[in-house]
């Protein structure tokens, strides 16, 4: 199959999950209950929408940092944070060496997997975006701070492999915004994946400056990366070209910060760049980046468009052997 | 004796957030409180001047942006290296909205107000390493008349390339203003000499970002009026304030020496906001007891 179809992680959540999960008169049970039904729920909608790999949308976690920072030790938390418009996160402080307790994702892939028969993509958040992502009260220095955080996700990650996992995408957006650190970032991400085997490992990068991250991606262990390009108008494909990138390529062809649904038309030019720089093989066609901020409605269209335009490009392609 | 400065914004408060993004009725009731809060803090700081800490600003750069009219929303950009984003304004044709509105949120003869310069304005809207000399002259059009403190944000000067003629453009600054050239996030030791040379009476500089300060200041001398920007402004880790002024006071300073962020205070949770603003009044008190 040409252009297989995935999410990034995460999804809208359905309004009468967040009104349950508000609601203080609702018991741990229901909590519970509705975040299973939610799960069913957006896992079927990306069923119908077609899309191929789905995730379980990140339907138990409040927000890509935050719900790691919870769960590992040496953090703290000091209050909200805006990260644009008046979307907040609650970024954590680092305030003593950080150690794993248990396992994060394991229950909540296991129910994913039970609740479809489609391979599942786990998303988990990568440890040099998680250090970024915190205030750093503790260590000497970011380094040190990603270097023990990569043998906390690494011990995660042993334990989803365990457990079936043969999909994770590991999360790094903050990758693409320190040039200078992106060297050291791509052995963190290596130490993450060091001595797993039997999964396939992607790596999400977006908003940031892609010309950085060449050429030290290519020496990543991990079979693809997931980068956003239609925010940016599919400028900087010709990197990938320029340094013989050899990997998958997750191509972003949804705007997830902008609620107006992309055409078929556009999905399909945009793939049509991809393939000015790869082979169709090489070529997984996702949005930007989460889907979470969109309205449910939104998000669901985008997803039957995205799908349907690489299910057309697909068509052509195999018509005609060559586009 | 060292005097302390406001970070020029503050961060807009969750409750208020939630009240905007849900369009709620009490959008305004909230502002006025938590302007009324903010104030008091810089005040009971004792700091040398006061902000609103400009909170319905999204950004700095379509906060400066909306005092013009002529652009567009473009796409969603991260702001430097922090995660942290705006949308790159798409200018068509920029013309000169009106001062008063936001001056009726600062009605202060010690206010600070803040505006992107004009060839950050550049860089963060169209790319372009060059001063925009089209919001140059129609933010000075705005800013006429305008009496107080001015912090004008120009960090992309520090990422190379010095703009020789943004010397020319900040002329167009108003005169009546106490305006201070803000520059953070890199290093600036490197251009110092430049920036020495600008028309403004004095720099906000980010001591944090550079660790040749102390040396270059000496070596270089100051302007009029130095912020150093001593409390860091993206960690909530709360300064010693002794160390602090150690630090300031190892300066043989020749002009008028602030304590300051070295950035607004965006990205930190709103009560550490409130905590640094106090560490800097009590740099201010030391001293003045010193």
């Amino acid at each position: 199959m040409l252009f297989p179809t995935s999410v990034i992680g995460s999804y809208p959540k359905p309004k009468w999950l967040l009104r349950t999960l508000s609601n203080p008169k609702a018991s741990s049970e229901e909590k519970a209950r509705a975040l299973d039904d939610a799960v069913r729920l957006v896992i079927k909608e990306q069923e119908l929408a077609g899309v191929d790999i789905p995730s379980d949308g990140e339907m138990r976690r409040v927000e890509m940092t935050e719900y790691f920072t919870e769960r590992i030790g040496g953090f703290t938390f000091k209050g909200p944070v805006r990260v644009w418009g008046n979307n907040y996160f609650n970024k954590a402080a680092v305030v003593g060496k950080v150690y794993y307790k248990s396992p994060m994702l394991v229950d909540e892939f296991l129910f994913a997997r039970q609740s479809t028969n489609k391979r599942i993509k786990v998303p988990i958040t990568g440890p040099y975006t998680i250090a970024d992502w915190s205030f750093n009260e503790y260590y000497r220095d970011k380094r040190e701070l990603a270097l023990d955080l990569a043998s906390v996700i690494r011990q995660e990650i042993q334990s989803l492999a365990k457990a079936g996992a043969d999909f994770i995408q590991i999360d790094e957006p903050a990758m693409s915004t320190h040039p200078e650190e992106v060297p050291w970032a791509v052995e963190t991400l290596n130490e993450v994946v060091k001595g797993i085997n039997g999964v396939k490992f992607g790596v999400h990068i977006c908003y940031g400056n892609y010309r950085a991250l060449f050429p030290y991606i290519l020496e990543a262990k991990v079979d693809q990366f997931a980068l956003e390009f239609t925010n940016r108008r599919f400028r900087d494909l010709d990197l990938l070209k320029e340094y013989s990138y050899d990997k998958e390529l997750g191509l972003g062809v949804i705007d997830v910060h902008n609620s107006r649904i992309e055409t078929v038309e556009e999905v399909k030019y945009g793939i049509g760049e991809a393939l000015k720089v790869l082979p169709p093989e090489k070529i997984y066609v996702n949005p930007d980046c989460g889907l979470k901020l969109l309205d449910k409605t939104v998000a669901f269209e985008k997803l039957k468009v995205m799908v349907r335009g690489a299910r057309e490009m697909e068509a052509e392609i195999s018509g005609n052997g060559k586009r | 004796m060292i005097g302390a400065l406001p970070a020029p914004s503050y961060p807009r408060p969750y409750a208020l957030g939630e009240a905007l993004r849900k369009k709620k009725s009490n959008v305004d009731s909230l502002l006025n409180r938590y302007v009324s809060d903010l104030v008091d803090t810089q005040r009971k700081a004792s700091l040398d001047a006061l902000t609103d800490g400009r909170l319905l600003w999204d950004n700095v750069v379509e906060g400066s942006a909306s005092l013009l009219s002529g652009w567009q929303k473009g796409d969603l950009t991260r702001f430097f290296d922090n995660n942290y984003f705006y949308r790159r304004p798409i200018k068509s044709q920029l013309r000169p909205l009106s001062l008063e509105p936001e001056l009726k949120l600062m009605p202060w003869p010690n206010r600070l107000f803040t505006v992107l310069g004009p060839f950050s304005f550049s860089k963060l809207s169209s790319g372009e390493s060059a001063v925009d000399w089209d919001y140059a002259r129609a933010l000075s059009a705005v800013l006429k008349g305008y009496e107080g403190w001015l912090a004008i944000q120009e960090p992309s000067i520090l990422e190379g390339g010095f703009p020789e003629d943004l010397k020319a453009a900040l002329e167009l600054f108003p005169k009546s203003a106490k305006k201070l050239l803000m520059v953070y996030f890199r290093p600036f030791s490197a251009l110092y000499e430049k920036l020495l040379d600008l028309p403004v009476e004095g720099l906000w500089l980010d001591c944090i970002a550079d660790p040749s300060w102390q040396a270059t200041l000496k070596e270089l001398g100051q302007k009029r009026i130095t912020a150093l920007g001593l409390i860091d402004a993206r960690n909530t880790k709360l300064e010693n304030p002794d160390d602090v002024l150690r630090a300031a006071s190892s300066l043989e300073a020749t002009g008028e020496v602030y304590v300051a962020p070295n950035w607004g205070f965006d990205i930190i949770p709103y009560p550490v906001s409130k905590q640094k603003t106090r560490i800097l009044g009590a740099i201010k008190r030391r001293s003045e007891v010193s």
